[in-house]
């Protein structure tokens, strides 16, 4: 069996894939950020409801914050939905 | 078909599985949940009636093959509009001009309210076409009118 450039290519993604993961912080550590420069996540929590007015931080962040990432998730699914309903069809039927 | 025991108590309860869902979606901006949790709990009603009355008898009933069909060919499409629709408000708005109520009331938190019903209606209309789609579009399933 040759070594063809897939399998090249699977090393090199392996043995990046490696690395990355013995970079990551450890379980259940908290990465450190100087509090001078706040972190995306700690400005969502301290201005969410005073910005917004609504409790729940998730939906502040999905509908809110993340909105036009929120509506490509749900063309997602309306594809989806639109894909089943096309390929199960039977030809020729409206 | 299963048991007379599951059929009736899922003819008892599923309008209230609906109600709950209803309630998730509705409250998407104060407690957790919101339109895709909310979503997913107003089809389930339809998957527990399906599978406690077999797909030979939902596929005799009339209505659900033209509640089927109302939803692969409108209601979707109608749906999306309006969810474009909440998006273009809640972009164009300012969000003080939009459901300005306290932190905690129903009517509060601008756009948000609006976009998870929209959004919840989307999540139910799509899983119900799936599910709907692989229950009836079979083979020798007939299109009538």
């Amino acid at each position: 069996m040759s070594i063809k450039p897939a399998h090249l290519l699977i090393a090199i993604l392996w043995i990046l894939l490696m690395v990355a993961a013995v970079a990551m912080p450890a379980f259940g550590s908290f990465p450190d950020r100087a509090p001078t420069m706040k972190s995306v996540a700690v400005y969502y929590l301290e201005n969410g409801m005073a910005q917004t007015g609504a409790l729940n931080i998730v939906s502040t962040i999905v509908w809110d914050y993340r909105g036009y990432d929120t509506l490509g998730e749900v063309t997602v699914l309306f594809t989806a939905a639109i894909g089943v309903s096309a390929i199960l069809r039977k030809v020729g039927e409206a | 078909m299963l048991s007379i025991i599951v059929r009736t108590i899922s003819k008892m309860m599923y309008l209230f599985m609906i109600l709950y869902g209803f309630y998730i979606i509705v409250h998407g901006h104060l407690t957790p949940g919101g339109a895709f949790p909310g979503g997913v709990l107003m089809v389930s009603p339809i998957v527990l009636l399906t599978l406690a009355y077999g797909i030979k008898k939902i596929k005799q009933e009339r209505r659900e093959i033209e509640l089927a069909e109302v939803l692969e060919t409108d209601a979707l499409i109608a749906i999306l509009g309006v969810f474009l629709f909440t998006v273009l408000i809640a972009k164009v708005m300012p969000r003080e001009l939009l459901l300005t109520g306290s932190p905690g009331t129903l009517a509060s938190g601008g756009p948000i309210p609006l976009l998870n019903f929209g959004g919840g209606l989307e999540v139910t209309a799509a899983l119900a076409i799936i599910f709907l789609s692989m229950v009836f579009m079979k083979k020798g399933w007939r299109h009538e009118h």
